[in-house]
């Protein structure tokens, strides 16, 4: 699940993530993604800290409490608000700034879902 | 595939009984034990998928077992089982690491979802567990929020979660007036590392805006008229514990810019100062009003709302958790019991019922009222249900009551001025439906002032406008 409020990201990260062989579903909104978590069996969770006027942060904490196991990717441009440190804190696997560079994110990826799939 | 093991463990063993019926239907093979020691040798040795604990166990309780299965770098996935939701439990469940909980009774449906999930999660991994700070949580009672509602739970999660972390980041919550936001502040702040450094809550309604800056950035000797001695702001008198700032959506456009500058430079000035200081405190504000609203229509700078809501705790109001009225209900009666030296036992059917219908436009705050009041009034064992039809109808009836309820003189005349500014307040907004400044030109008051009476009693406009 890859949840932003920027359209050119998320359409970025369909192609990616097909070309990476795997299936995506965009939120536009933190409340609705955290629903819809339950309902769907999301493998990761790729989150912006900024989504609107929302914080991804809180999802962070509410997906890391309901599903200690689902790895998680928090990017964003604008890295002063919180410190990489607190983020990995809270329970995020990897902190990337925007602009992201496509083979960190692979790197991480690959990382992420062989966490899940072992 | 071998068959999932699940260790349940509990002294009951009527609850272990149902455990192994519940789990033979699903195909998971279920090993027990009746204590915490026998518990923590049968993790270590026979390794099982996901543990089912009771909290309450004599000697080592859940909470000692996760602690020591910390200690000792097991790490089975553990669901809590609790007879109470408590926040206390619930925060200190996430701080030591546990999975979920669950609170009695004991639905089958729910054990099996809960067993299904955990074990999916188990199943991907288990080098992969979360990095939880283990924290001493001391706790003053007098601070507990109380409710086992879901919404609820939520929020002892994220308090849980957010109280491991270093005071960095900013936490804000979001609720309508009476919901207990400064308790999920002072919560948050007893939980955390810091809890020994001052907790400083400021209401930012409750001062004009000068009075303001200077109780929030303190002041040199002779900045400005009146002026005196020199001055610590609160963010300085917080150290590094937790600054709160109540009602932040009344800040004026002045104070949000410094205060955004507070918190990107964590550095300030006092007025009439050149030395920076240092700001260590945990950031906590919080509001009722539509934060969304207030930073789409301009009112509300975007930039230091992004800087406030880096977490975001949105506390329910009382009518979405009906479920906890009840608790609620016989916590306050026994508060007020023994603050008035009552004896009161209970409620009518009918009181509760009552209780339980009302809309609560004042949230947790008008059921404390309610009850303090009711408690206050209470002639027998059981209150009855016409004490609250009086106590709403009162607020908008223009006869006082004044019955002579405390033996001191200035606690009776304190209590006696409380309830006439709040039926004041009241009567006027209900008058002018809800417009303030013309409620406030009515009674020959400033809006300002008008409104730090409203804020005092919180009392809100919107409920009033029809």
């Amino acid at each position: 699940m890859v949840v932003d409020d920027d359209e050119n990201i998320l359409s970025a990260f369909e192609d990616f993530l097909r070309k990476e062989n795997c299936q995506m579903v965009a939120e536009t909104h933190v409340e609705e993604a955290f629903a819809r978590f339950a309902e769907q069996r999301i493998d990761l969770l790729i989150t912006d800290i900024r989504v609107r006027l929302h914080s991804g942060i809180t999802l962070l904490l509410q997906v890391r409490a309901a599903y200690p196991y689902v790895p998680i990717i928090v990017i964003t441009g604008h890295p002063d608000i919180i410190t990489e440190k607190d983020v990995i804190k809270y329970g995020a696997d990897f902190y990337f700034l925007k602009p992201l560079e496509l083979d960190k994110l692979r790197f991480a990826l690959k990382k992420c879902l062989r966490m899940t799939t072992k | 595939m071998h068959r999932s093991k699940v260790l349940v463990v509990d002294d009951d063993a009527k609850i272990l009984f149902a455990f192994r019926q519940v789990f033979r239907k699903a195909g998971y093979s279920t090993i027990t034990a009746r204590d915490g020691e026998e518990a923590l040798h049968k993790i270590s040795t026979e390794q099982p998928s996901v543990v089912f604990m009771d909290i309450s166990m004599p000697k080592v309780d859940g909470l000692e077992v996760l602690k020591r299965m910390k200690g000792q770098h097991l790490t089975a996935p553990v669901v809590i089982i609790t007879g109470y939701g408590t926040m206390q439990t619930a925060i200190k469940a996430v701080q030591l690491g546990a999975f979920e909980y669950l609170t009695k009774p004991l639905d089958v449906r729910k054990i099996r979802e809960i067993a299904e999930r955990t074990l999916a999660a188990a199943q991907s991994t288990s080098t992969f567990s979360p990095q939880r700070t283990q924290l001493k949580a001391d706790f003053v009672d007098r601070y507990e929020l109380i409710g086992n509602s879901t919404g609820m739970q939520e929020v002892y999660k994220l308090i849980g979660s957010v109280s491991t972390t270093p005071n960095g980041t900013p936490v804000l919550i979001l609720g309508e007036s009476g919901t207990g936001k400064e308790l999920v502040a002072r919560t948050i702040h007893s939980n955390g590392e810091n809890a020994a450094d001052p907790f400083v809550a400021i209401n930012c309604t409750a001062f004009p805006e000068t009075l303001l800056e200077s109780e929030l950035f303190g002041h040199e000797h002779g900045a400005f008229t009146g002026a005196g001695e020199r001055k610590l702001g609160k963010f300085e008198v917080a150290r590094a514990g937790t600054i709160f700032l109540d009602e932040i959506g009344n800040l004026s456009p002045h104070l949000q810019q410094k205060l955004l500058r507070v918190l990107q430079e964590r550095e300030l000035e006092r007025l009439g100062g050149n030395d920076s200081i240092r700001v260590e405190a945990r950031f906590i504000a919080a509001t009722n009003r539509d934060a969304e609203k207030e930073v789409k229509q301009g009112r509300f700078r975007e930039d230091l709302f992004y800087r406030l809501n880096v977490v975001a705790i949105h506390l329910p109001p009382l009518r979405d958790r009906k479920d906890d009225i009840p608790l609620l209900a016989l916590y306050f009666l026994s508060k007020y019991n023994d603050q008035l030296k009552k004896s009161v036992k209970g409620f009518s059917g009918e009181a509760m019922a009552w209780l339980r219908s009302y809309r609560y436009p004042g949230n947790v705050r008008e059921l404390e009222n309610l009850i303090e009041r009711a408690v206050m009034l209470a002639k027998g064992d059981i209150i009855p249900v016409n004490v609250f039809h009086d106590s709403v109808r009162t607020a908008a009836s223009p006869t006082m009551v004044f019955p002579i309820l405390k033996p001191s003189f200035s606690k009776s005349r304190r209590f006696i001025l409380r309830q006439f500014e709040k039926q004041f307040v009241a009567d006027l907004l209900t008058k002018h439906h809800g417009n303030v400044s013309a409620a406030a030109r009515a009674s020959k008051m400033t809006r300002q002032n008008f409104q730090r009476l409203m804020s005092k009693h919180n009392i809100h406009a919107r409920p009033f406008r029809k």
